[in-house]
Formats: structure tokens, sequence, C-alpha cells
């Protein structure tokens, strides 16, 4: 651990992921761990910690919001919980185990794929749709699931949209991956459940994304516990860190309809496979 | 517009309702202690790496302004939301008597007690 942290930095780089997490829709902690590990030269555990705690604050504050929309499927969203949490659990101790270089790789492998995914394509079918991929019903059919079933108003359409959700057994056991991965890695996990949710179990996209930060809510804490538990939380780094995404966070929501996404997510992009590639040869000591 | 929501639609609307605000009050009061935390930490200037206050002595240290704890109290609250959406929940799903609903809040309360049982050893 370093004898002298800068706050300046800290506030810095958590200003960054909350404005370009609320901009594109993604966790911060692919901003945070690297730039804690690679610019502050914290241990790896030290960086997961710290961006698990931010990405808490961070879900609680969308979730907040949204919910107050009814675009969060709260029912869906306990249920999934049921299996995130303890792949949560399994993802912290599981990062305990493995060696800083070893977690280190995997995380880089990680910056490598979502870089991967966000990547501009001039082709490319979208990912996530609204009106295909999640077949809208007006007229509910009777299904063994349909407590899940949902509705909310979307105000872009002026239209009240009711949803039935499909295949809930595929997403509670990806949503145990996702837990995995959040733990693991620091991250939000949103990279493993927003598809499911969104394509397999046919969840509007804007319900998708209020439901996935109710889930990162409850994956978060629990990852967020075991790590403070283990000492890989200090009251001195998460709380520039804490303050400053919340207010990158806040401004990002503002504007993210005024910015020019295509520009940020290629800035992201190349953000991702230099810090990806830098920490995966200092893992494997390239730099000696 | 004029949507017409039958009961049930609005009771899970108004259990929404009581989420956001227990959420946005829990985020008010856990930024207000972290930059409490915060300020105490930039006035002391160097760097600081005590470990989380813990809880057994939480409230005095709050109580002198140790920046550590000030911090630590409001990670707790933030950490307690979740918990709190869970139980606001469940008891809004036991008075609606929505039987699935409430077999999945009591098993992810199950499922919470035992993961934190499962750090503490």
């Amino acid at each position: 651990m370093p004898a002298d942290i800068n706050i300046l930095i800290l506030a810095g780089t958590g200003f960054a992921a909350g404005l370009v997490g609320a901009m594109l829709g993604v966790g911060g902690g692919l901003i945070i761990v690297p730039i804690l590990t690679l610019v502050m030269g914290l241990p790896i555990q030290f960086a997961i910690g710290s961006s698990l705690v931010s990405i808490v604050i961070n879900a609680c504050t969308a979730t907040s919001v949204y919910i107050r929309t009814h675009m969060t499927n709260l029912k869906l969203g306990l249920l999934l919980s049921c299996t995130l949490v303890p792949g949560a659990v399994a993802g912290a101790f599981l990062a305990a185990g493995l060696s800083s270089p070893a977690l280190t790789i995997i995380f880089g492998l990680l910056m490598l794929y979502v870089a991967y995914v966000m990547m501009p394509k001039q082709q490319r079918r979208p990912v996530f749709e609204q009106t295909e991929a999640a077949k809208i019903v007006h007229e509910k059919e009777h299904t063994p699931h349909a407590w899940l079933d949902g509705c909310y108003y979307d105000p872009a359409i002026n239209e009240e949209i009711v949803y039935q959700v499909h295949r809930p057994v595929i997403g509670m056991v990806t949503g145990f991956l996702g837990g995995v991965v959040s733990s693991l890695l620091g991250v939000g996990g949103g990279i493993i459940n927003v598809p499911v949710m969104n394509q397999v179990m046919k969840v509007p996209l804007k319900a998708t994304i209020a439901t996935s930060s109710l889930l990162l809510c409850f994956t978060t804490m629990t990852g967020s516990l075991i790590y403070a538990y283990n000492g890989y939380v200090i009251p001195y780094i998460i709380a520039p860190l804490i303050i400053s995404v919340y207010i990158g966070a806040r401004l990002g929501a503002t504007l993210a309809h005024r910015a020019r996404s295509t520009v940020l997510i290629t800035i992201y992009t190349v953000f991702l496979v230099l810090t990806s590639i830098i920490m995966i040869l200092k893992a494997l000591n390239v730099f000696g | 517009m004029e949507r017409q929501l039958d009961s049930q639609q609005e009771k899970l609307h108004g259990l929404n309702r009581r989420t956001g605000l227990i959420l946005r009050i829990g985020i008010v009061l856990s930024i207000a202690l972290i930059s409490a935390g915060l300020i105490m930490f930039a006035v002391a200037g160097a760097t600081n790496l005590t470990p989380l206050t813990p809880l057994a002595s939480l409230p005095t240290e709050v109580a002198r302004l140790n920046p550590a704890a000030l911090v630590t109290a409001g990670l707790g609250i933030i950490l307690l939301m979740p918990v709190a959406i869970l139980l606001l929940s469940l008891a809004h799903f036991l008075t609606i008597r929505e039987k699935l609903p409430v077999i999945t809040c009591i098993v992810l309360l199950i499922l919470l007690a035992a993961s934190f049982i499962l750090i503490l050893k």
C-alpha cells in the first residue's frame, strides 16, 4: 500500500467514473479499478473493494429515480437477487483466493471484452432493442410466471407499456454468474444481466436498465461487505471516491441527452483497450 | 394522459414511491456523513490509512467527529438500503397477501442473513 495517497486524484477518478458511467449506462468500476491500481499503485483487492462501495451509492441513486417512474420491476429484481447474492458471495471469496496477477489478468480480459461489445459498428444490428426483442404485449395472456409481468408509462412514446417476463429460470442461472463477476472484479455485473433480461427474458430495455440498477444494489452491497470485513475498504480512499462518483453521476445523467455518445464511446473504448493491455502486461511482469 | 390503474397496480406504485423516498433519505444521510468525514480528512492533511471503525465503538467515535468513523457510518447507512427495500417489499406483499413475492422476499432475506453469517465466520 503506498504511504501517500492523493485525494484529488481519487476525486478526479470518481468524477470521471460517475460521469462516464451515467452517460454511457455502464458501471464506473472499469475506470476506478485500473486507475487505482496503475496510477495510484493500490493492490487490486483494495481497488475492487473501493470500486464496489462507490457503485452501491450509484446504484441506490439510480434505483431511487427509476423506481419512482415505476420502470423498475421490483418482483423480478427481488427474484433475480436470490441467485445474484450467492453469486456475489462466491465471487468475493474467489477473489480472496486468487493472486493479484491472476485477478489483474482476468480484469484486463473483461475490459477487452467490454471494449469489443461497446465498439461502434456501422453495419451491426443494435445489441438491445426496444420493440423487436422485447415483444410488448397489450393483451396479457396467462402464463405460469404472470406474477412477474410488469407495466410502466413511457413518456417518450406516450404509451403504457405492458410486458410479460419469459424464461425467469435462465435469468436466475445467469444472475448467479453476474453476481460472481461483480464481486470478483468490482464491476456492476450489468454486462451480463442487461443482455439476458432484455434479449432472453424479453423485458423492455427501459425496464431492464431500471431493474438492473436494483440488482446492482443487492450484489454490490454483498460484495462490499465481504471486502470491508476483510479490511480492503479504507475510509480515506472511499470518501472522495463516493462523493465524486455521486456528483459525476448526477451531472452525467443531466448531460446524457446533449452529449455526442459516439465520441464518448470511442474515447471510452480506447481507454479500456489501452489500460487492459497495460494491466495484463504488468501482471505478466513484462515491464520487469 | 389519463391512465386507469387497477387497485393492485396502484398499491405497487405506492410501494415504489415509498421505496424511492426511503432510498433518497438514506442517500442524503450517507452523503452528508461521508462529506463530513472527507472534510475532516482534508483538514488533517496527511494520508490516513486507518481501517473502518468497528460497530461497537462507532457511536462514540462519530460523536468525536473521527473522520474514519463518519465515513464508516455513511457507508453503513448506504449498505442498509437494499435491506430496507427488501423489508418494505416484504411488509407490502404480506399486507396484500401475494404469496409468490412474499416467498421470494423471505428466501432473499434468508440468503442475505446466511451471507452475513458466512462473512462473519
